[in-house]
């Protein structure tokens, strides 16, 4: 499949370096997919750390996206991950989909939504953390609020990151650093490669699937 | 607990501002359904969609202009997602930056959250790695599927990691 059909679209003419030239409406569609997939990201970041949030503490929307429990970030990737192997296995499989979805519509879904609703960035912030590596970066009394997401709950500082009593639960696991830690990257890599592997072939095979129930008809004709 | 916390709709629940710890997330929904429409909360949300935009289109050019400078590469080092790795590497360590320079009390939750959450959360991405390193491993490249994905994930951690430190150093009040 190449990568084209994860980070580039089809819509503009390659240049002489071979890199295609960005046309405003693909660019527009990028931005698009991107507001829309970091504001799912940060709602769910912002659902999952409602138990945290100290109305006292600030802007509570801030600060709640800001120290959501590291797992949700790891569901939100995971299931991002699942999703852009989903989309690009069905445009494989399915020359009707691959047809009807303009190269535009593509990358407002893969490079802008999906690619914004998951993220790099929280996932090396929230390993290093949980690792125990921002004790060693940060000088003593510096506040972990947002820093690894749900290293800490609020308003406590390091260098110790235990989990609050009103926090623990399926998620919980983010206090218990280095385990917490290993077991986020572990769970990222190997998930992660496991979602999108699965989403490629479903998608793959859900793309054939329905071009076979085409009849197979106009599959070579334009 | 998980799925239903994620069920619940990204209006309701993002008024965290307004939530109290130990109320029933079916409270806290409530809550938001009622207070929809306030400017704190818009604001916060036009604020992330604006800069989780920008973030995207940031990557995208980033990633075009990487790999459009990767042309006279071996195949072999062609197959490797310079892209991904670039920007995921660059928004590692500026996230590490801005958390830090928020550890210090150098920058507001607030902005914190705009560029950490919003751009550099957008302008890197997981689902495109893993969708990478997946497509490397099935065209038989197996070894180097492995060496991004781990490669990647040590770099960044500790891209991270020196941008906590330079974020501490540099932005302490």
């Amino acid at each position: 499949m190449g990568r084209d059909g994860a980070a580039r679209g089809a819509a503009s003419p390659p240049t002489v370096s071979g890199a295609a030239a960005p046309a405003v409406p693909d660019l527009a569609a990028v931005a698009l997919g991107g507001a829309l997939g970091t504001l799912l990201r940060a709602g769910g970041l912002a659902a999952g750390s409602w138990r945290g949030a100290d109305p006292g503490e600030g802007d509570g929307f801030f600060t709640g996206a800001l120290t959501a429990p590291a797992g949700i970030t790891l569901l939100e990737n995971l299931s991002g991950a699942a999703a852009l192997g989903l989309l690009l296995g069905a445009l494989l499989g399915s020359q009707r989909l691959a047809r009807a979805v303009s190269p535009r519509l593509k990358l407002l879904f893969t490079t802008g939504l999906l690619g914004s609703f998951t993220t790099f960035s929280a996932l090396a912030l929230d390993g290093a953390v949980l690792l125990g590596l921002g004790e060693v970066a940060l000088p003593d009394g510096a506040n972990f609020i947002g820093v690894g997401e749900g290293a800490l709950p609020m308003g406590e500082s390091i260098p110790h990151a235990e989990a609050s009593p009103g926090t623990p639960g399926a998620l919980g696991w983010a206090g218990s650093a280095p385990w917490g830690g290993l077991l986020l990257l572990a769970l990222s890599v190997g998930g992660g490669v496991l979602a999108a592997l699965v989403g490629l072939r479903a998608g793959r095979r859900l793309g054939t699937w329905w071009d076979g129930r085409g009849g197979g008809v106009a599959v070579e004709s334009p | 607990m998980t799925a239903s916390v994620l069920g619940v709709s990204f209006l309701g629940v993002s008024l965290m501002g307004a939530s109290v710890p130990g109320v029933s997330l079916l409270e806290v929904s409530l809550l938001g359904a009622s207070v929809l429409g306030t400017a704190p909360l818009w604001g916060s949300v036009l604020a992330l969609a604006v800069a989780g935009g920008a973030g995207a289109v940031a990557r995208y050019l980033v990633d075009l202009w990487i790999q459009g400078r990767v042309g006279s590469f071996s195949p072999e080092a062609r197959a490797v997602p310079w892209g991904t790795a670039g920007v995921n590497l660059v928004g590692a360590f500026l996230a590490g930056v801005a958390a830090g320079a928020v550890a210090v009390g150098g920058l507001s939750a607030s902005l914190g959250a705009i560029a950490g959450v919003g751009f550099l959360g957008a302008f890197t991405t997981f689902s495109t790695w893993m969708v990478q390193v997946v497509d490397l491993a099935e065209g038989g490249r197996r070894r180097l599927a492995a060496g991004v994905l781990m490669g990647l994930l040590a770099l960044g951690i500790g891209a991270a990691v020196l941008g906590l430190w330079i974020g501490a150093s540099l932005f302490a009040p």
